[in-house]
């Protein structure tokens, strides 16, 4: 036996080759801890881009630019009092004064040549809305802040076109304009005037779409993950359920659209663009995505619960409903909420089945026309008028705020109803 | 879906990343957005790019599951 192999000699820790090696590790240690670092800093960097030119850009989606109109109403409306424009006849007696034409005298009566296209759209809907919540302002001369077209909108905020930077200039000397909150964004629906535009219509139509959804796609998910993970038998034909299920949380969201153009519309003549289409088309995508959470959820349920359950008499739906189903829901639920959101950001499918049309109301009704908040900006992104650029950016900051809601409410329920063992 | 809002509408067969290209979803939005019948060429067209696509993913799909069952055995 030899020497050597019985008595090794004892490793030279500080000799130089041994010391060179230790170096070369902690050496590429800090290098990958760089890299790992260097790649998260990047994608926060890219979203901090992301937010702070949405924010950049959004915030001014925001406001409006409104211009001082004085009216004279006892003349301009010939005696209406504020009892006979208030009570329920309010609507019928303001209709019956003519509330654009006396604000377009109004300001081309204040502002002469400069009052051609002045106003927005939706300004006399403004100036009757004011009288509606205070009828005592027709019987006086009253300065009311009305909001101003798109193209002079633009020129005050930044810069816009040299004629409306020149209006603007003009206005501006005479104190005229200011900016105020714009309440028609959060309340209106689409228009051509970008300074007129709102957010709501599409917001209505998303949560009712989503509504649809969630009530079709989250019980058969559900039940489709039970039975898969608890009754169905390992064979060939589960197998290929499993592919396809995958197959289909993965498919492009656009063949969903392919798939609700031609079953739901064409085959079974459902109204086109509404909500109850829309709603169905974005549960067949949502569904697979529930399967798959909910069947890891039920996974992960120890069997000892099963077996326990089953031990002191309880029957196979009892441990399915009092047991496993209880403890598998978090997952589940968080799993559907991440669905959802993804469905909720969803613009093709939708275009597809024809949630591309030009909307002005907000939907009342599951089978009506709607509209979808992204195919909104889809739809405005696309728009030639510059004031529809901030417009938006401000339909996105909506829509993240609405995901971010979503995500903050999945990740309470994980972190409030996780068990773990 | 986002490629709408970024690619082009011109097919164009190139290497060069530069280049301005379009992609299969890009076309079927725009075929598939006008006011034809459903019967028409356009549709149909829309619909074969559709399959295409489908057929993609789900070999994407098969490969990917296969690779998951081959590795996930070896360490059960």
């Amino acid at each position: 036996m030899s020497n050597a192999i019985m008595e090794p000699t004892p490793t030279d820790w500080n000799g130089q080759i041994m010391q060179k090696r230790i170096a070369g590790r902690y050496a590429a240690e800090r290098r990958f801890k760089a890299m790992g670092f260097l790649a998260v800093a990047l994608s926060t960097l890219f979203l901090a881009f992301l937010l702070f030119t949405m924010m950049g850009q959004g915030l001014r989606g925001f406001q409006r630019t409104e211009i001082a109109v004085d009216f004279d109403f006892p003349a301009l409306t010939s005696g209406a009092t504020a009892a006979s424009i208030s009570g329920p006849n309010a609507d019928a007696a303001l209709n019956s004064m003519d509330i654009p034409g006396i604000v377009e005298l109004a300001v081309s009566e204040q502002y002469g040549e400069l009052s051609e296209g002045l106003l927005t759209t939706g300004a006399a809907g403004n100036a009757r809305q004011m009288l509606l919540d205070n009828p005592s302002l027709v019987t006086a001369k009253q300065q009311l802040w009305l909001p101003v077209d798109s193209r002079l909108d633009v020129a005050f905020k930044r810069d816009g076109e040299p004629a409306a930077e020149q209006t603007v200039a003009a206005l501006a000397q005479k104190d005229a304009l200011r900016t105020g909150f714009n309440w028609t964004f959060l309340t209106g629906a689409d228009a051509t005037d970008p300074s007129a535009v709102g957010i709501w219509a599409a917001f209505k139509g998303s949560l009712m779409t989503m509504a649809i959804t969630l009530m079709l796609a989250f019980p058969v998910g559900i039940l489709a993950a039970l039975y898969l993970e608890e009754y169905a038998a390992k064979n060939k034909l589960t197998d290929i359920i499993e592919v396809s299920i995958n197959n289909l949380a993965a498919v492009p969201s656009i063949i969903f659209g392919l798939l609700g153009l031609a079953v739901f519309l064409t085959m079974f003549g459902m109204p086109r663009s509404s909500a109850l289409v829309g709603g169905l088309t974005l549960a067949l995508m949502t569904m697979p995505v529930i399967v798959i959470a909910g069947r890891n959820a039920v996974k992960s349920v120890p069997p000892s619960i099963r077996d326990a359950a089953l031990g002191i008499g309880a029957s196979p739906v009892q441990v399915v409903f009092h047991h496993v189903l209880p403890l598998a829901l978090p997952g589940i639920l968080t799993g559907t909420i991440i669905g959802m959101a993804r469905a909720l950001g969803e613009t093709a499918p939708l275009l597809m089945i024809g949630m591309r049309a030009f909307i002005p109301a907000a939907p009342e009704g599951f089978t009506e026309a709607t509209t979808a908040l992204p195919v909104q900006i889809y739809l405005w992104s696309d728009e030639v008028n510059q004031g529809f650029v901030e417009k938006t950016s401000a339909a996105i900051i909506v829509l993240l705020i609405f995901l971010l809601g979503m995500n903050a409410l999945a990740i309470y329920l994980r972190n409030r109803f996780e068990t773990r063992w | 879906m986002i490629v709408v809002m970024a690619a082009g509408y011109t097919a164009n067969l190139t290497a060069n990343p530069f280049a301005t290209i379009t992609t299969v979803t890009v076309q079927i939005v725009a075929l598939l957005t006008g006011d034809q019948d459903f019967g028409s060429p356009h549709t149909l067209a829309a619909f074969a790019l559709g399959l295409a696509l489908f057929v993609t993913t789900f070999f994407l799909n098969y490969v990917a599951l296969r690779a998951v069952k081959k590795y996930r055995e070896a360490y059960e």
